[in-house]
């Protein structure tokens, strides 16, 4: 991880001096992750492309701007959550961004598929609200801290821990294996 | 039942110091509604871990195209170095500018009620000093000469003809130094004529 922040802030002060090899460097990296994101954010595969493809053209546009070039993964992430929230907004000007239509949950079982755990987990994720969703998304498989979280959403970190908190609770109980251990 | 205290989403989220971490680890194998917890927790975890990553429909590039480059000015606004010198070349300019400015305008400035005032105050300062001069020349040994006769005659006939003929002195000086003030306020006028022009020339450069 030290040794990744590192890379990024060597390749991001090369990008800013005009080199283009430094900035597709850093497309290489987190293009992938920035994709699955905004994928599990918006559930529509174009979408997520589209936004990706502009999240990285604005920051190449902004990157003198980065106060902290060994920070570039977070104030990405920051970049497409905005241009994810415009689009949602733009889409749908009618419907709260809160509000997204939950589909029908199913509960993991030990000797589930491994296709039937990823349309359950698609499924409890999509029941969540977008806030609850993108913070749990940020933290279970971006890795990313509360406080990072925080910067990325633009709120303080004990809202991101409270969304996180609750996004699990209901994650918990729509997933959970019927039976198993209760306390 | 867990204990409420123990916040095992933390723990799994790795959001604890190590020495929380460490306390919450042994507490694991005492408590069994704690270790239920975790494990429920842990599961769910685990499944929301086996969530595949998805593979992009196509990769991203950028290429070496002025169009996406950053515009100069968004670059040079962006820049905190480029600002910071802007700014002190706009300073400097404005420090040139002031210590330019106010010399023009006072030349400028220099107009003819002003300069007539000003020559005004020099004639009347050259006609006070000229008047006392006079007085402390003439006039003063006058007086003291009369008072000297008078004192010494002690007749009232006298006296009025000594006074008739300071009188008389005193007109004809005052005829003179009328026309002495005269030739000075004319000397006066034709130097701040000269004035005039040449600060009506320095106004125009």
């Amino acid at each position: 991880m030290i040794f990744r922040e590192v890379d990024d802030r060597d390749l991001v002060l090369r990008a800013r001096k005009g080199g283009v090899d430094a900035y597709n460097a850093l497309v290489s990296r987190w293009e992938k992750r920035l994709f699955n994101y905004l994928l599990r954010f918006t559930g529509n595969s174009e979408d997520a492309l589209d936004l990706c493809q502009d999240a990285f053209l604005k920051a190449y546009q902004s990157l003198a701007r980065l106060e902290d070039p060994a920070r570039f993964g977070g104030w990405l992430f920051r970049i497409a959550h905005n241009e994810a929230i415009s689009a949602i907004r733009r889409s749908k000007p009618e419907v709260s961004i809160e509000d997204q239509p939950p589909e029908s949950g199913r509960r993991t079982a030990p000797g589930m598929a491994p296709v039937e755990v990823s349309l359950a987990v698609e499924s409890a994720l999509a029941k969540l609200s977008s806030d609850q969703r993108e913070a749990v998304l940020l933290k279970v498989y971006q890795g990313f801290k509360f406080e990072e979280i925080a910067e990325i959403l633009g709120c303080p970190p004990s809202t991101v821990k409270s969304r996180v908190y609750t996004g699990l609770e209901l994650l918990k109980e729509m997933l959970s294996p019927a039976g198993a251990p209760r306390g | 039942m867990q204990c409420h205290e123990n916040d095992w989403k933390a723990y799994l989220l790795e959001e604890l110091p190590p020495a929380e971490r460490s306390r919450l680890k042994n507490h694991l194998g005492e408590c069994a509604g704690c270790a239920a917890e975790y494990e429920r927790l842990s599961l769910t975890l685990t499944a929301l871990r086996r969530l595949p990553e998805v593979e992009m429909p196509r990769r991203i590039a950028f290429v070496s195209d002025p169009v996406f480059e950053p515009s100069w000015w968004r670059r040079f606004w962006s820049s905190a170095p480029r600002l910071a010198f802007a700014g002190m070349a706009m300073l400097a300019l404005a420090i040139v500018v002031h210590a330019y400015a106010p010399r023009q305008a006072a030349t400028q400035g220099v107009d003819e009620a002003k300069l007539q005032a000003m020559v005004e105050q020099q004639v009347q300062a050259r006609l006070t000093a000229a008047v006392d001069q006079r007085v402390r020349e003439t006039v003063l040994p006058l007086v003291q000469e009369t008072a000297r006769k008078a004192a010494e005659s002690q007749s009232g006939a006298v006296a009025a003809q000594l006074v008739a003929e300071l009188d008389q002195k005193l007109k004809s000086q005052r005829k003179s130094d009328l026309a002495t003030i005269g030739e000075e306020f004319d000397l006066i006028q034709r130097r701040m004529g000269m004035m005039y022009v040449t600060a009506s020339r320095q106004g125009g450069e």
